[in-house]
């Protein structure tokens, strides 16, 4: 998960251009199971998302909320039938509220192998500094 | 200020599944089940299909390196081996990363699988997209769908 990995990064799109999530939404979606872990100069979002293609994600950035949904597809035969299923769902939706010390513009994520890597990066002005104790 | 240490004391679902859980215990089947059934929410999480030639099992591997996942196949036992790392330190020197929200399962895991009877093992072929990793098994010939033709005298 480094840095250097981030080049082809999917777009994330901000307000102007983003599609309505909402209108897609035909069944229940699928909650994607997500860790989130913060680093000295980004939070990051790990989530779960089988089945999901770079093109069939979609992430988005509207004032303080992000919104992370992804179309699940999986190649099926001709005539398939099935028996059982631990998977039933056609989409995967999840959203956060994000804090002031994140910078919206410099958000990326990353798709790898079905596992989803948002990183938040936070603003200049709230990376941890060092307090130095002084002694009396 | 303390409201917020609950989080650390939440078992691995991190309270997710808690209404699940609840009904689980209000309406659990207590009738018999298969002895391979797994709770919900089991890592890898498999769908099953067929169609006439063949069964198709799809395992939903997110985060597993595809050539790492060992599948093998006994008549019709299926079984599914990997390991999946999740995020945490690098080396022993580095400090545990602070954590919000953990849902997901990591480290070592088997899965076992019951087929339908009479599926060719040798045939057997698998491929991976996304995290989803297609495992066809082809039916036997004596298993495939045939037509009856209806002699007329």
């Amino acid at each position: 998960m480094s840095q250097g990995k981030n080049t082809d990064d999917q777009q994330v799109a901000t307000q102007g251009q983003s599609r309505n999530v909402a209108t897609q939404r035909s069944e229940r979606p699928l909650l994607p199971p997500a860790d989130i872990y913060e680093e000295a100069d980004a939070i990051r979002v790990v989530a779960d998302m089988p089945g999901v293609s770079k093109d069939g994600l979609n992430i988005e950035v509207d004032g303080t909320e992000l919104t992370i949904s992804g179309d699940i597809r999986v190649d099926t035969p001709e005539g398939l039938t099935a028996s059982y299923a631990e998977i039933r769902g056609s989409q995967y939706y999840r959203q956060f509220i994000l804090g002031r010390e994140i910078d919206k513009e410099r958000i990326s994520a990353e798709m790898d192998n079905g596992e989803l890597t948002v990183v938040l990066p936070k603003k200049e002005s709230h990376r941890p500094r060092q307090i130095e104790v002084k002694t009396a | 200020m303390f409201e917020d240490l609950w989080r650390f004391a939440t078992p691995q679902l991190g309270g997710r599944d808690w209404l699940r859980e609840m009904l689980d215990d209000a309406f659990l089947d207590r009738g018999a089940s298969d002895i391979r059934a797994v709770p919900r929410g089991t890592f890898p999480m498999v769908n099953l299909g067929a169609t006439d030639d063949a069964v198709y099992v799809y395992v939903f591997a997110p985060g597993v390196d595809p050539k790492a996942l060992d599948i093998s196949i006994q008549d019709n036992v299926l079984t599914l081996r990997g390991e999946r790392r999740l995020p945490g330190k690098g080396t022993d020197t580095e400090q545990w990363p602070v954590f919000h929200r953990r849902e997901r399962m990591g480290g070592h895991f088997s899965r076992v699988l019951t087929l339908p009877e009479g599926v060719d093992g040798d045939a057997t072929e698998a491929f991976s997209r996304d995290g989803v990793i297609q495992i066809k098994l082809p039916k036997r010939a004596e298993q495939k769908r045939r037509k009856i033709e209806v002699k007329a005298q």
